[in-house]
């Protein structure tokens, strides 16, 4: 398990402090690291939702990126 | 006889002159006149025979100039007829070859019409994917209030209890 590693966090609105909470843990867990920093900012064209970019790795957990996924289904099959 | 006005010695002279003349006619004009005679007669049939001899061979020619005559038709009709065959042939080949060509040609256009088709369509499709997305993504974003965001950020960040170790 890594000691330290930050974490950039995109939301479409400010996040409370449950979910903010609520993030760290899966995070810590995910990317098995003790103690995370999180750096947050605000992208309303996400809709709703989160993007988690560790380095390489993102996880888009946005309504925006649904959205997008669903689009290239129907466009790629 | 001699009262009859007959002299025989006369008729002795007159027998031996006439035999004397005789024994000359045929020593010197009979003879050569038999033989000129002769000879005319055979000179006839020699003619005769050369006649004969150049109508066989006349015969011969015309019955060997219908044959080649009648080869040569023949020839002739058989060159046509390979001719008229290798012409059709030809012909059948030639239209095969159109045939063919027209055919591709034809299936060339249709597999570019599909081409054109299929491309026009998945732009089409792209475009009102997009707009679809697009109009999504604004009737969304005008719609969902402030708390209908929140939760669901909510629900979507609990689906990271779910995400699997990276």
């Amino acid at each position: 398990m890594k000691n330290d590693s930050k974490i950039e966090v995109i939301s479409a609105t400010v996040l409370s402090e449950s979910q903010v909470s609520e993030l760290e843990e899966s995070l810590k867990r995910i990317f098995s690291i003790s103690d995370l920093t999180l750096d947050f900012s605000v992208d309303t064209g996400l809709i709703a939702g989160v993007i988690i970019k560790n380095g390489s790795k993102v996880i888009d957990l946005s309504l925006d990126g649904k959205l997008g996924e669903i689009k290239n289904y129907i466009l790629n099959g | 006889m001699e009262k009859l006005g007959i002299n025989p010695l006369l008729i002795g002279v007159q027998i031996i002159n006439f035999g004397l003349l005789l024994f000359l006619l045929k020593k010197v004009l009979y003879k050569p006149v038999l033989k000129a005679i002769a000879e005319r007669e055979q000179k006839l049939k020699d003619i005769e025979a050369e006649k004969e001899k150049v109508q066989k061979e006349s015969q011969a020619t015309t019955e060997e100039r219908a044959e080649i005559l009648e080869s040569a038709r023949n020839e002739r009709n058989k060159i046509i007829s390979e001719a008229k065959k290798e012409a059709e042939e030809e012909k059948k080949s030639a239209a095969q070859k159109a045939n063919a060509k027209a055919k591709a040609i034809l299936e060339k256009a249709d597999e570019e019409v599909q081409a054109r088709k299929n491309a026009q369509e998945g732009e089409f499709k792209k475009r009102v994917v997009e707009a679809a997305s697009v109009l999504t993504k604004k009737v969304l974003s005008d719609t969902l209030t402030s708390k209908d965001k929140e939760d669901i950020t909510n629900s979507l960040i609990v689906k990271l209890r779910k995400v699997g170790v990276q």
